[in-house]
């Protein structure tokens, strides 16, 4: 079941985005973390100390949860709205930097 | 380096463009003002008019009432030539005054004399444990999404909380074709119905809600009163559920793909607080808020507050409190008489004062019961940016720590990246419980620059280490 | 009207090292502060633990300083982060380079172990560093400590040496009284008695030493800070640079704390603070010069110190001249390094002690 509301508002273009190398389409314009949630990609990222996972959570670009690395920079998917072609990585940051 | 400074000297700059810095913006420039209105968002509207994405059509044959009142905004603004400064997020107001923003390529500084605080609100939400698990999100959160971004955010759904926002999403999500599984509501069904008569005095909101509610009904959704989340499990294909019913003790499972869980509304403060303007703790105003006079002027000279930024009225009497503000604003910059100012206050104050019977009722079934807070496990994160649970918290309080601020010194709760946003109510409100004291005696978390992170890059743009301002070299 | 032995007016650092010292050796003391204990500076501090930055005289003092802060757990706290790293001063052009020859040069002399090493050998120490550098100071004898632990670090080991610690305590006037004994007088009307009297009240240090009618001109340097968010591991050193406008260190919690005295506004009258944005800029520019990767982050917070500094940039510790059992401590410009040690100087020479604290003399000011 495709959870976009169609009754009011037409979509603009079809388009791809990548995130950690996974396809995923969506529609030019939408947001970026709402498109993650409903492609059922919650875990955005792992929480400081106890390393337990995070995502979108007030969708209003204040409590900063659902930040995503975009060429290797951290912003908050909520602000982002989705063009053709992002490359987006979600998951352990630590890790995915790691290369000094 | 890149610190455009915008040289052009505004008699106002409003902060947020939501219906009160709208309106507030439009009453200025009538008087011939030279206003720029700012926001974060790339159109006006603020959180409950919020603008879908620049890239989504309306259709003409099926009008959302929200979406034209949002594009009448947009053009008043444009009609009264008022400077709009959107995609643009405040980081920093210095006194005097000086605002100073980042968007998606530069910072950019603006000066004024007088500024219009319309920043709106941000969403309480009680903690329980697990909370933190992906799939748990804001009610509010999940109303922007279905009205601003037009998604459900799965096909099923429990909404838990208090408030006119269960009722509103639970509308919604049903008539998007989604199900929810289930409202946990820590009011009774008895103080909706005592409300009703508060409610009634305005008649929009109160047939939006006889219709929302009728919904719920039809769909038959369980609703569980007096009850509250006390617990939530990650497992296959969703979340699991335990919630507590705070009148039996019984407990139930329930569950479902996503969580939308809300406790009604705070203020924002961060600009206030970074002027350090004076602030007052009123629970029904939704916790800490600016100190204002009967006209929103606040203690700092020049700052005026609009909307429910100056305490939770709702979204109609927005409109009245920016009208309010800036004719304050008007008077003080000697620009319309004492007579006009006495006049027009007047009407307004008396529109103002029937909708605080409303806002009245609202803030009451938004009330936090003592037992939500009592009840939050130890192990449940409060501070979520730096993962600091109750235990913590309560730790340093044993250890002599006296205020929030020596709270958030200790253990780094709200340090984080949302800088106590979303956690110092909550933390106060454990502290407060804990030491039985009020929470004025705990003062509220210093506000302190950038008010959201800003992105170093947008900063830097590419620069010459030479060109780097010369600073006096310290001393050998 | 309580009594004690020692009363100390300013529980940062300095007051605090003082104070525990003391205690440590069976005195009465009584540490009183307007605020919470090390709320001022020292709380807010970037904690750098540095030969480099330190003024080439005070060498010998951050280097004993230096190595207690290496050894917290003996006499301060265990739960205090504490770290020590490799130091580098990087240079980027020919005119930095003489000036990073010239400060090693000096700073050498007085004792620290520093040595100008060449860009690949730099590079070899930290891989992060920009590699257009010319050449870098490099020293062992490196480090920070997390400043905004000091405060609880310090209330606990004060307590457990019976300390008596007197915050949100404000001082209204000081006598000395017929018994020679100082009378402290507090602005709720509250009074203590003090046999012996210090003065460490920091930034505020000029309008304490008013009260034994001392005029002496005490400097405020608002110091802004900038905390990033944070980050995978993107530096191993604490970094510094030859004009000495740069301290860049990052955390075990992956923050980076970009500091270097760039000024913003305040003041003591109000305690107001205000952050310069061209200033905060320009600090950030320095950092991700040295640093790339620090692109990549948000900055998360900003926020000030008040810095003391007396004219000659120096010291003020020891006996107030004209008044028995008084002393000073304070404006250890980049003392965060030797405050602990200075601290213990001036203990041991209430003590009875034979220390030499004429370098620090107030007497050169009056």
């Amino acid at each position: 079941m495709d959870l976009r509301v169609s009754s009011y508002f037409d979509r603009s273009k079809k388009v791809n985005i990548n995130v950690n190398n996974m396809k995923i389409e969506a529609y030019e314009g939408e947001c970026l973390a709402v498109v993650l949630f409903v492609n059922k990609i919650k875990k955005l990222r792992l929480s400081p100390k106890k390393k337990q996972s995070r995502g979108m959570f007030c969708l209003m670009g204040s409590c900063q949860e659902c930040a995503v690395l975009i060429d290797d920079k951290k912003v908050i998917s909520c602000n982002v709205f989705i063009k053709d072609g992002m490359k987006i990585k979600v998951g352990d940051f630590d890790k995915q930097q790691n290369k000094i | 380096m890149i610190l455009i400074n915008n040289k052009t000297k505004y008699d106002v700059i409003v902060i947020g463009a939501g219906p009160s810095g709208v309106s507030s913006a439009i009453n200025c420039a009538k008087r011939g003002l030279k206003v720029l209105i700012v926001d974060s968002n790339h159109e006006a509207g603020g959180q409950i008019y919020r603008a879908p994405p620049k890239t989504y059509k309306s259709i003409p044959k099926n009008k959302l009432e929200e979406n034209e009142i949002q594009k009448k905004m947009s053009i008043e603004l444009k009609n009264y030539q008022i400077e709009t400064a959107y995609n643009h997020t405040v980081w920093q107001v210095s006194p005097g005054f000086k605002v100073n923003a980042f968007n998606d390529f530069s910072t950019i500084q603006w000066e004024t004399k007088s500024l219009i605080i319309a920043t709106g609100t941000y969403e309480k939400i009680i903690p329980f444990e697990g909370w933190t698990i992906p799939g748990v999100i804001g009610l509010a959160a999940c109303t922007v999404m279905l009205k601003s971004h037009h998604f459900i955010p799965s096909k099923k759904i429990i909404l838990a909380g208090n408030g006119p926002l269960l009722i509103l999403v639970a509308y919604y999500i049903s008539k998007f074709g989604g199900k929810v599984d289930a409202i946990v509501d820590t009011c009774s069904k008895l103080d909706w119905i005592r409300s009703t008569l508060s409610l009634i005095t305005n008649q929009k909101n109160f047939n939006d809600g006889i219709k929302w509610i009728f919904k719920i009904f039809l769909n038959r959704i369980p609703v569980h009163s007096n009850c509250k989340i006390e617990k939530a499990v990650e497992v296959d294909g969703g979340i699991k559920v335990k919630i507590l019913n705070l009148k039996t003790g019984e407990y139930k499972n329930i569950f479902s793909e996503t969580i939308a869980i809300g406790h009604g509304l705070t203020p924002s403060t961060d600009i206030t607080r970074l002027l350090r303007a004076e602030h007052i703790y009123d629970e029904h105003k939704g916790g800490w808020i600016a100190k204002v006079d009967r006209f929103l002027r606040s203690s700092v000279n020049g700052v005026y507050l609009a909307g429910d930024g100056a305490g939770i009225s709702g979204a109609l009497a927005a409109s009245d409190k920016g009208l309010l503000a800036s004719t304050a604003l008007l008077y003080d910059k000697k620009i319309i008489s004492k007579k006009e100012f006495d006049t027009n206050t007047r009407k307004i104050k008396k529109k103002l004062d029937k909708y605080e019977v409303f806002a009245k009722a609202i803030s009451k079934l938004n009330s936090i019961p003592k037992k939500l807070i009592e009840n939050i496990h130890e192990d449940t994160i409060i501070c979520r940016c730096e993962d600091i649970t109750k235990k913590e918290i309560l730790s340093a309080v044993d250890q002599g720590a006296k205020d929030i601020n020596q709270i958030k010194s200790w253990t780094r709760l709200g340090m984080g990246p949302c800088q106590g946003r979303t956690c110092q109510y909550t933390a106060s409100k454990i502290i407060a419980e804990y030491l039985n004291c009020e929470i004025e005696n705990l003062g509220y978390l210093t506000g302190r620059s950038p008010i959201r992170p800003v992105p170093i890059d947008r900063v830097l743009g590419d620069f010459d280490y030479e060109k780097i301002t010369k600073v006096e070299a310290a001393p050998l | 009207m309580t009594q004690t032995d020692i009363a100390i007016i300013g529980g940062g650092v300095n007051g605090s090292s003082t104070g525990l010292e003391l205690a440590k050796n069976g005195l009465n003391v009584t540490i009183i502060d307007k605020n919470f204990i090390c709320r001022g500076a020292s709380g807010v501090n970037a904690g750098t633990l540095t030969m480099h930055m330190t003024r080439a005289q005070l060498i010998p003092y951050a280097k004993k300083g230096w190595e207690l802060w290496m050894n917290t757990s003996e006499w301060l706290s265990k739960e205090i982060e504490v770290e020590k790293k490799n130091g580098l001063c990087l240079a980027f052009t020919e005119d930095e380079e003489k000036l990073l020859i010239e400060r090693s040069k000096v700073r050498k002399k007085y004792g620290a172990d520093i040595k100008v090493i060449s860009r690949k050998e730099a590079q070899r120490v930290d891989s992060n560093i920009n590699p257009n550098i010319r050449c870098a100071a490099f020293c062992e004898m490196d480090g920070y400590v997390s400043a905004n632990q000091t405060g609880y670090a310090y209330s606990k080991a004060l307590k457990e040496n019976k300390v008596n610690i007197l915050e949100n305590y404000s001082v209204s006037e000081i006598e000395y009284n017929n018994n020679n004994k100082y009378v402290i007088v507090f602005e709720n009307g509250e009074k203590l008695i003090a046999s012996n009297l210090i003065l460490a009240t920091g930034v505020n240090l000029g309008k304490t030493l008013k009260f034994l009618q001392i005029d002496i001109n005490i400097k405020c340097l608002p110091q802004q800070l900038i905390v990033s968010e944070r980050m995978p591991k993107i530096m191993d050193t604490v970094i510094t640079v030859a004009n000495g406008k740069l301290s860049l260190k990052q955390f075990n919690n992956g923050t980076v704390l970009i500091g270097g005295g760039w000024p913003g506004i305040g003041n003591i009258e109000d305690n107001y603070t205000e952050t310069k944005p061209e200033n905060l800029i320009g600090n950030m520019m320095l950092a991700c010069h040295a640093i790339p990767k620090l692109k990549n982050s948000r900055v998360a917070r900003v926020w000030l110190g008040l810095e003391a500094e007396t004219d000659d940039a120096m010291p003020i510790i020891g006996e107030i001249p004209n008044f028995k059992n008084a002393y000073v401590i304070g404006s250890i410009h980049s003392g965060y390094t030797s405050g602990p040690y200075m601290g213990k100087l001036l203990a041991e020479k209430i003590l009875g002690k034979d220390v030499d604290l004429s370098l620090f003399d107030i007497k050169r000011f009056l």
